[in-house]
């Protein structure tokens, strides 16, 4: 004799559904820190970054006029990045919640990487500024050359990140950046005919697409850090 | 569950922790070994800080650096260091890191008074940290970890700087919270763990030397722990030759507690307790 199994009515079905699907959608409407929280407890080292840039502006100022403008500013174009992320990893690490930080959701990478994103794109804001005061010296290249900066500075901060998530030490990055400014200095020096060719002879849009592509590259390493990342030493 | 397969951690060419396996399912487990044995290195690697050099870490089948966020969404971990911006009170830290835990604020403000009502900290809620002692402050990290209600909750040394009132606090949370989740309580302070662990890993030379009750780990000492009274003066020569264990000075002179492997006639055999069995081992 075959057992009489019973089905479930329009209703039930109707209710389970929604039920599944209220589960579901639920997981989905956690947020993401918002920008508070990414900046948690990071007055003084914005505070010192803005410092530094007004600084910097004002070494724009003096150096107006002296023909050498373009070295100075593609130099210049990482610094306000370096500064808020070696500062951001030295406080957080004086404050030892770096391990703590680290083993939540969201993890302290994951903050730092997307603290660095934000950033990088007040940065390159406030680098146009900086760019905008040196027009005029800067001629018809101005443009390639935030562009070309604004690359700089991104691939510069992917490896500085990606050198922390793989090390968890910072001072690999120090030498990343005291190597940036050893090749500009050495371009400024011997490096002319480079210079003319990356700035001046690239087409303005070639600048633009590679900036563009530095920064879809940023994204796709915010995706993978924000699933998954671990020290790795 | 949580599956450990065959981990080893090499820094360069030391090993830190070789070939440990083990199944945790709910309960307490007491990580227990010396300092610099090796306990911090396995449970950083349980809570994803760091990457094993070979083997595997697996919750329900799937690697947990696979799973990234998901696995370390359903972890509570106090460090060995528990580290806080000084200039924030309770709250506003709990507040700070359920955000990053990735708690929903619906109902996060009574979550936050449950937990460190939970720890007794309820009268210093709003008040600065940097005037906290090291024992409230050790009491926010353990509320911390318990936040986020989490599956698999990991205390590294978390009774340092505990006093002995704050301490039985403690061990009630933990003890009622390993119902329904894995706790791992990684110690070298055996009373921390005698009384609750539901099992005790023990490690030795980087390697898993015992994982078993604390009952049937004492019971291999079972007629080898002795206790004896003497004079002080027979104390001096008795030590010479005897493990001891304890020694507790008496108005009339010495009783001790000691190991022995041969049958002593002197002593009184007693029930062998969990720091016998450390102390035996670690000798």
């Amino acid at each position: 004799m075959g057992i009489k199994i019973e089905y479930p009515t329009e209703d039930e079905i109707k209710v389970q559904k929604e039920k599944i699907l209220r589960v579901a959608l639920e997981r989905k409407t956690v947020s993401r820190p918002d920008f508070q929280i990414l900046f948690y407890n990071c007055r003084l080292i914005l505070a010192v970054g803005i410092l530094l840039y007004l600084l910097l502006l004002y070494f724009c100022l003096m150096i107006r006029g002296r023909g050498n403008e373009g070295y100075w500013v593609l130099m210049m174009y990482p610094f306000t990045y370096f500064v808020i992320y070696f500062l951001s990893i030295l406080a957080e690490e004086q404050s030892e919640v770096v391990e703590l930080k680290q083993s939540m959701k969201y993890s302290f990478v994951y903050v730092i990487s997307m603290r660095m994103l934000y950033t990088n794109v007040m940065a390159v804001f406030l680098n146009l500024i900086m760019i905008g005061i040196l027009h005029s010296a800067l001629a018809a290249h101005a443009w390639s050359l935030a562009a070309a900066g604004t690359t700089a500075d991104i691939f510069l901060a992917l490896a500085s990140l990606t050198i922390y998530e793989k090390t968890g030490s910072a001072k690999i990055s120090g030498v990343l950046f005291l190597g940036w400014i050893v090749g500009c200095i050495w371009l400024l020096l011997f490096g002319q005919n480079l210079y003319h060719l990356l700035i001046e002879v690239v087409p303005l849009a070639v600048h633009l697409a590679v900036a563009a592509f530095s920064f879809l590259t940023w994204f796709e390493y915010m995706r993978k850090v924000e699933h998954k990342n671990a020290y790795n030493f | 569950m949580l599956t450990i397969s065959d981990v080893t951690k090499c820094y360069g060419k030391n090993t830190a922790v070789e070939h440990i396996s083990l199944d945790l399912d709910n309960g307490l487990y007491g990580l227990l070994a010396p300092n610099g044995a090796g306990k911090t290195t396995l449970i950083k690697m349980i809570t994803t800080l760091l990457m094993p050099t070979s083997g595997e870490i697996l919750w329900n089948g799937v690697e947990i650096h696979r799973l990234g966020a998901q696995y370390r969404e359903i972890i509570g971990y106090l460090p060995q260091q528990f580290g806080y911006y000084k200039n924030n009170s309770p709250r506003q830290y709990l507040e700070y890191l359920a955000a990053l835990k990735g708690l929903p604020t619906e109902g996060l403000r009574e979550r936050i008074e449950e937990v460190v009502a939970q720890v007794g900290l309820s009268e210093v809620l709003n008040t600065k940290m940097k005037k906290f002692s090291g024992g409230m402050l050790q009491r926010v990290g353990i509320a911390q970890a318990i936040l986020n209600d989490p599956k698999i909750l990991i205390l590294d040394e978390p009774t340092g700087g505990l006093d002995p009132k704050e301490r039985v606090r403690f061990r009630n949370i933990i003890s009622a919270m390993s119902k329904d989740r894995i706790v791992i309580l990684s110690t070298h302070i055996v009373s921390d763990i005698e009384s609750i662990a539901n099992q005790v890993i023990l490690i030795k030379d980087r390697q898993i030397y015992r994982n078993d009750t604390v009952s049937a780990i004492c019971a291999e000492l079972n007629g080898k722990v002795y206790e004896q009274s003497m004079s002080n003066e027979a104390y001096e020569a008795f030590e010479g030759d005897h493990f001891i264990l304890s020694a507790r000075q008496e108005y009339d002179g010495m009783t001790v507690r000691f190991f022995s492997e041969e049958k002593e006639t002197e002593g009184r055999t007693c029930v062998p307790n969990l720091e016998d069995f450390f102390l035996v081992t670690f000798r």
